[in-house]
């Protein structure tokens, strides 16, 4: 054996002994793996006790809430039926503090709710609306206290005990910041349109077209009405929903955002009709109150993406007369849905879902343009070192 | 029984004429009963944590070092050395509020270094038991934070309060703050008007830091870099997009006051802030922050500047002095440096062109 030979096979046994002795016993962790310092509290997942509180506390505030709203009702009930008497249009405006606006801010809200009740075509209706505004300056209380108002719009749908009227919470929400409202000649802003706009959101629906037939409230109700969040009639760009729902793909965090959604959004994503209708159609599982929040739950996204303007789309897209039909009818939802559609709920869940989200392909997809270039690099790299061992024999 | 007879029958009544007031009288009971079932099980949980706390802190030793208690696993760990070598600096900087410490006592757990088992579970500080005495000793003076007695300043500061005195990486960091900040206020302040120091420190009320901090240029700058998320919201993305990239600044500053409060970032941040904390402690002595506490709620310029007996000018003067002193001195690139790295690349670049042939045979 050639003496330079011999050094390489010296040089490495060594190296492989400085790495053994690195890597193993005694110390059975690696001296680079080891952790470094940790001087500060490791989180630690709640107990079975804490997730209890937690539970309890988001009952509370379902029923605080419904507590709330239906005081809230009770104060109006003299406006709601004074204008039910005279067949007013439009919403009935309270306000959860009046302090804490000017005459001129109070009378810039109520004019808008106005416009936006015009807006959405509504005139008088059987079921009156009533829109609570809170314009909310401090912060929620931080910790585990359960005691405190939605931070995004809410309503208290018609039920057994009041059929005729649903009642919105729309929360304005300042925290500490200026804004529209407390200065002292406030004007419309665009912002402030649409979010009173949005508030009159599920409200919306049962101002237009009464209360939905027996099975489609069951369905809706079980859902927590998200199908029918957003009301209809605003042009909401589609890059808006996808952004709003992290779902653009340009960004860097778009697929782990598309496989936050359940299994079924995600092919409904790709574009299986199946999935579609399944997820569209399934019954959900929430608490049968007459409660409906556009709260969410960061951990929790909605059953498909953009599920707060599915109906929203769809109003416009079969316009608000046969919408109308579906609404009322006593059919089984997807019968009462397709019929609406004019075509399967699959086909138009998914040609709708692809306005909002381009669909994904799933399973391994490398793109067309680098494959071959992948290759011709890899044929490239084999065939050099091919050469160069070639040339470097000798024989 | 006979006395509740009526109030029953009555709420009977009440119930059936008017079904709303008695749906409301029973939600208000359900509500009600359902806050007393969670406190209760608040209460068990706490129990149950404070237990299970307990048990952590059973069976440990106690090591106190004036007024510093640890509880801590028998370990080799030289914890009583690094308290020793810790507390002198705790006390020069807290002075007689480092006594509140007595009342606090850390509760730490040494690690086993060679081990693969997860750290266990706790409340407990957890450090490895083979660390030596010196980045112990740094690591106590990090945990020994006495911010949590005055909310308004852990709030200011933005993190914890650092008991040291040896800040000149720290007052360096900040002059290279003052130096590139994209902020009017920042530049200004670099350039010795106090005013804009406060600004930059937020050291008086900050009603609408927006224009305080920024100028036109800056805003529209950072509207478009805050508003380039999708968490920023359709309508203000394209806001920023459109009028404020633009040139219209009310849009720019419309954008940023809409921010949540504590969102915009100041142009100075949490080092800047704990400098000035610590040049204040090194102007007063060791009664300053004991002073400090003592001071009512208001703007945290003039309660610093209380709290070290001088005028609130002076103490950003002397602050400002601290930090152009450590102004970073430029890395020189010797002439002799290049050419050993261009020798090197020869060396190379001649090794792998000269090497020997493989001989197969």
């Amino acid at each position: 054996m050639a003496r330079q030979l011999r050094w390489w096979i010296v040089t490495s046994v060594g190296a492989c002994l400085v790495i053994a002795i690195a890597y193993l016993p005694p110390r059975p962790m690696p001296l680079l793996g080891q952790r470094f310092f940790r001087v500060f509290q490791t989180f630690e997942p709640p107990t079975p006790y804490r997730l209890r509180v937690q539970e309890l506390a988001r009952r509370y505030r379902i029923t605080s809430f419904e507590l709330r709203m239906r005081e809230y009702g009770e104060a109006m009930r003299p406006e709601l039926e004074r204008r039910r008497a005279l067949e007013l249009p439009g919403p009935t405006v309270y306000f959860a503090d009046p302090g804490s606006l000017s005459d001129s801010a109070r009378s810039l809200v109520r004019t808008m709710l106005g416009t936006a009740w015009s807006q959405l075509g509504l005139r008088t209706s059987k079921i009156s609306v009533g829109v609570v505004v809170d314009v909310v300056f401090d912060r929620p209380p931080g910790g585990e206290s359960p005691g405190h108002m939605p931070a995004a719009n809410a309503f208290l749908l018609p039920d057994s005990t009041n059929r005729a009227t649903c009642l919105a919470y729309v929360p304005i929400i300042y925290w500490g910041r200026p804004g529209v409202l407390t200065q002292a000649h406030p004007a419309p802003s665009r912002e402030l349109t649409e979010l009173l706009r949005n508030g009159l959101g599920t409200c919306g629906y049962f101002a237009a077209f009464g209360a939905p037939g027996h099975d489609i409230g069951r369905w809706l109700e079980s859902r927590h009405y998200e199908f029918a969040l957003d009301p209809w009639g605003l042009v909401v760009p589609p890059e808006s929903t996808r952004a709003g729902s992290l779902l653009d793909e340009d960004k860097p965090w778009f697929w782990s955002f598309v496989y936050r959604y359940q299994p079924g959004a995600v092919e409904c994503m790709a574009g299986h009709a199946d999935a579609c209708r399944r997820t569209a159609l399934a019954r959900g599982n929430g608490d049968l109150v007459p409660v409906v929040s556009a709260e969410r739950q960061w951990s929790k996204p909605p059953s498909l993406a953009g599920a707060d303007r599915y109906f929203a789309d769809l109003v416009a897209d079969i316009r608000p007369e046969r919408f109308s039909r579906f609404w009322n009818s006593e059919l089984p939802v997807d019968t009462a849905l397709a019929m609406a559609m004019r075509m399967p709920v699959g086909e138009w869940t998914r040609r709708w879902q692809a306005t909002i989200v381009p669909p994904i392909r799933l399973g391994p997809a490398a793109p067309f343009s680098a494959t071959p270039l992948a290759t011709l690099l890899g044929v490239a790299a084999v065939v050099l070192v091919m050469r160069t061992a070639t040339r470097r024999q000798v024989r | 029984m006979s006395d509740r007879l009526p109030a029953t029958c009555f709420a009977v009544v009440l119930a059936l004429c008017a079904p709303l007031a008695g749906q409301i009288a029973e939600l208000r009971a359900r509500a009600d009963s359902l806050l007393v079932e969670w406190q209760l099980a608040k209460q068990f949980a706490d129990l149950q944590d404070s237990l299970r706390l307990a048990r952590e802190r059973g069976g440990r030793d106690t090591i106190r070092v004036g007024a510093l208690v640890f509880l801590v696993n028998r370990s080799p760990l030289p914890l009583r050395e690094a308290a020793a070598t810790a507390w002198p600096q705790i006390e020069r900087f807290y002075g007689p509020a480092a006594q509140a410490f007595a009342q606090r006592p850390f509760l730490i757990q040494a690690v086993d270094p060679d081990t693969n088992e997860d750290v266990p579970p706790g409340w407990a500080i957890k450090i490895l038991w083979n660390t030596e005495v010196a980045p112990l000793a740094r690591a106590l003076i990090t945990i020994a934070d006495l911010g949590p007695l005055d909310p308004a300043l852990r709030d200011w500061l933005g993190g914890v309060v650092v008991p040291r005195f040896d800040s000149g990486p720290g007052h360096a960091e900040v002059y290279i703050q003052l130096v590139t900040a994209p902020s009017q206020a920042a530049q200004r302040c670099y350039r010795g008007d106090r005013a804009a120091c406060r600004d930059a420190l937020s050291l008086s009320d900050m009603t609408d830091p927006a224009t305080r901090w920024y100028g036109p240029d800056e805003r529209r700058a950072l509207a478009a870099m805050e508003f380039d998320s999708p968490f920023a919201g359709a309508r203000r993305r394209e806001q920023a997009a459109h009028a404020c990239e633009q040139g219209s600044d009310s849009i720019c500053l419309e954008l940023l006051r809409a921010l949540p409060p504590g969102r915009l970032p100041p142009p100075l941040d949490y080092q800047a802030r704990l400098t000035l904390l610590e040049t204040a402690v090194r102007v007063g002595g060791a009664g300053t922050f004991q002073r400090f506490l003592a001071t009512p709620a208001g703007p945290m310029g003039s309660r610093l500047a209380a709290a070290a007996r001088v005028s609130e000018d002076s103490l950003i003067e002397r602050w400002r002095n601290d930090v152009l002193a450590a102004r970073p001195t430029p890395v020189p690139l010797p002439v002799l440096g290049a050419w050993v790295a261009l020798g090197w690349i020869v060396v190379f670049g001649t090794c792998g062109l000269r090497s020997s042939r493989w001989r197969v045979s």
